[in-house]
């Protein structure tokens, strides 16, 4: 058992799209999502998330919600399973859900433009125990931004590494070649928080 | 929780408080906090120096109450002891603390992961945490303040 990984054991309970779907929701069980939302971080085809949301919702594990013309989703809290299932995410495909709810407050203030997982839990080498390691570019403090990376640590019951960058700090390295930050930049990395856009502007 | 808790657990133990020892700290927290400002060095290092001087006004003022801590978990119940020798705020511990962790990762496997701005920001945490020490120091413990310590 203990060579199987939580990513790995993610991917064998969940198919990619529902680990996408349900790391979404269950990541962040305070928030709505609405389709297009849910697309854009799944990734994949509208046809197979539509059809993942449709077996949840008939499952009883998630609601669909209508608000004028928009259909939003979020997790059942009425389920049977919703705490169980939440834990199993958080503890598996969660993570970067995790930290993406960690990190939301700092995003909408302007104080974290790009922020992504990075090491192991993205490569899905990680184990159970395996520390989250985590690339921040923006403003913030690595003082102000302790409780929440503690807050996210508690969630998971793995230990994060943070490394917070300024903007600046960031593209002047990866200029001049510093070797962590190019190779952070060549391995597999999840995003939690701005897009891909926005890190592509960094590397040049 | 007080050190009187933390020495029944046997976390601490006795030691009597010596102003040639504590005058002796003093010198290696001066040493490090010039170290960790050169800017030829890597941020790792700059970041894993003004830990150690941070570690070293921990272990002061804990000299200075009468105890230093055992062997297990040392650094790290040093750092904890803040809290009820200075009464440095918690939030402020836990910043020593994740440089703590974040200098155990940096030497095994996590080579660069420190950026300037976060040795900068951990420069300036720990010379504010020299201030509060010194002027602890000059409240509660007066006799072990070198008298050649400036602020």
């Amino acid at each position: 058992m203990g060579s199987i990984s939580s990513d790995s054991a993610s991917q064998v309970l969940f198919g990619a799209t529902r680990r996408g779907v349900l790391s979404l929701l269950f990541g962040q069980p305070d928030n709505r999502f609405y389709f297009r939302e849910i697309l854009r971080a799944v990734g994949g085809g509208s046809g197979a998330v539509q059809r993942e949301l449709k077996l949840l919702t008939e499952a009883g594990l998630i609601e669909r919600d209508r608000d004028g013309h928009q259909v939003y989703y979020t997790p059942n809290r009425q389920s049977p399973i919703f705490e169980e299932l939440r834990t199993i995410v958080e503890k598996t495909a969660g993570a970067a859900g995790v930290l993406r709810s960690a990190f939301e407050s700092f995003v909408a203030s302007g104080d974290i433009l790009v922020a992504f997982v990075y090491g192991s839990t993205a490569r899905g080498g990680a184990t159970p125990r395996s520390d989250v390691d985590v690339l921040i570019v923006g403003s913030v403090t690595l003082a102000d931004l302790l409780p929440a990376l503690r807050a996210a640590e508690a969630r998971l019951g793995r230990e994060v590494n943070a490394s917070v960058f300024p903007p600046a700090e960031f593209q002047t390295k990866f200029r001049r070649g510093n070797a962590f930050v190019k190779r952070v930049m060549a391995e597999p990395k999840i995003l939690v928080a701005g897009d891909q856009h926005e890190l592509e502007g960094l590397a040049r | 929780m007080s050190l009187r808790d933390w020495l029944d657990s046997r976390w601490i133990v006795r030691h009597d408080p010596d102003p040639a020892e504590v005058a002796e700290l003093f010198g290696v927290v001066t040493r490090d906090l010039q170290d960790a400002a050169v800017p030829r060095l890597s941020a790792d290092w700059r970041l894993g120096i003004a830990y150690n001087a941070a570690l070293q006004l921990a272990t002061m003022a804990l000299v200075a109450e009468g105890y230093r801590t055992g062997r297990e978990r040392a650094h790290e119940r040093t750092i904890q002891s803040l809290r009820y020798t200075v009464g440095i705020p918690q939030a402020r511990i836990d910043l020593v603390d994740a440089v703590r962790r974040k200098r155990n990762l940096i030497n095994y496997e996590h080579a660069g992961t420190t950026s300037d701005s976060e040795a900068a920001e951990f420069h300036s945490a720990v010379i504010a945490l020299r201030g509060d020490v010194i002027d602890w120091l000059r409240r509660k413990h007066r006799v072990l303040l070198p008298p050649d310590i400036d602020i």
